[in-house]
């Protein structure tokens, strides 16, 4: 059996010299704290959202310019719209994206949204494989 | 057997601290199990 350490021991030496109601009240304001955790991250959190803002498929003719739209983003009612890291072909579409498919990857770097991402897709012209990604 | 003397100062610092770590633990943990991912690849 591994060996207890410092803290442990001291632990248990405070929970044996403690009286009885002190550990069932302690308890209960454990499970009180945890539950008031679980509210106000659901209070915190209810209005939160990460969506395009304009659509989520943008069809350009060849020569138009792209106008990047953005995202909505909220975490812990904050707005953090403008925290957003554009990633995918947004790099190399350039201003005046050539005729092809390109994709816009939007991710954030936050505690909320950490592991979330959206994708635009901008068609420039009529590219071989656009037919099959139109929305009608 | 010795019988455990009841400690007023104790329990509220015990009360206390349970609260706090039952809080900070729960509000941590609720939103990140909770929390959505993935998005629309």
């Amino acid at each position: 059996m591994a060996k207890k350490s410092d803290a442990q021991k001291a632990a248990e030496k405070a929970v044996k010299k403690s009286h009885p109601a002190t550990l069932i009240l302690a308890i209960l304001f454990l499970i009180v704290g945890a539950v008031a955790g679980v509210v106000l991250s659901r209070e915190l959190t209810k209005n939160d959202k990460f969506e395009l803002i304009g659509e989520k498929q943008v069809e350009l003719v060849i020569g138009e310019s792209y106008k990047e739209a953005g995202v909505k983003i909220i975490s812990f009612g904050r707005d953090i719209s403008d925290k957003v890291a554009y990633g995918g072909d947004f790099a190399t579409m350039g201003e005046i994206p050539e005729e092809g498919i390109y994709q816009i990857v939007y991710t954030v770097d936050d505690f909320r949204w950490g592991d979330y991402q959206l994708v635009r897709t901008v068609i420039v012209g009529n590219p071989e494989g656009a037919e099959g990604l139109n929305n009608g | 057997m010795a019988k455990k003397k009841f400690s007023l100062g104790l329990t509220i610092f015990a009360c206390l601290l349970a609260l706090i770590i039952g809080f900070v633990a729960a509000f941590f943990i609720y939103t990140y199990a909770s929390r959505e991912t993935g998005g629309d690849v």
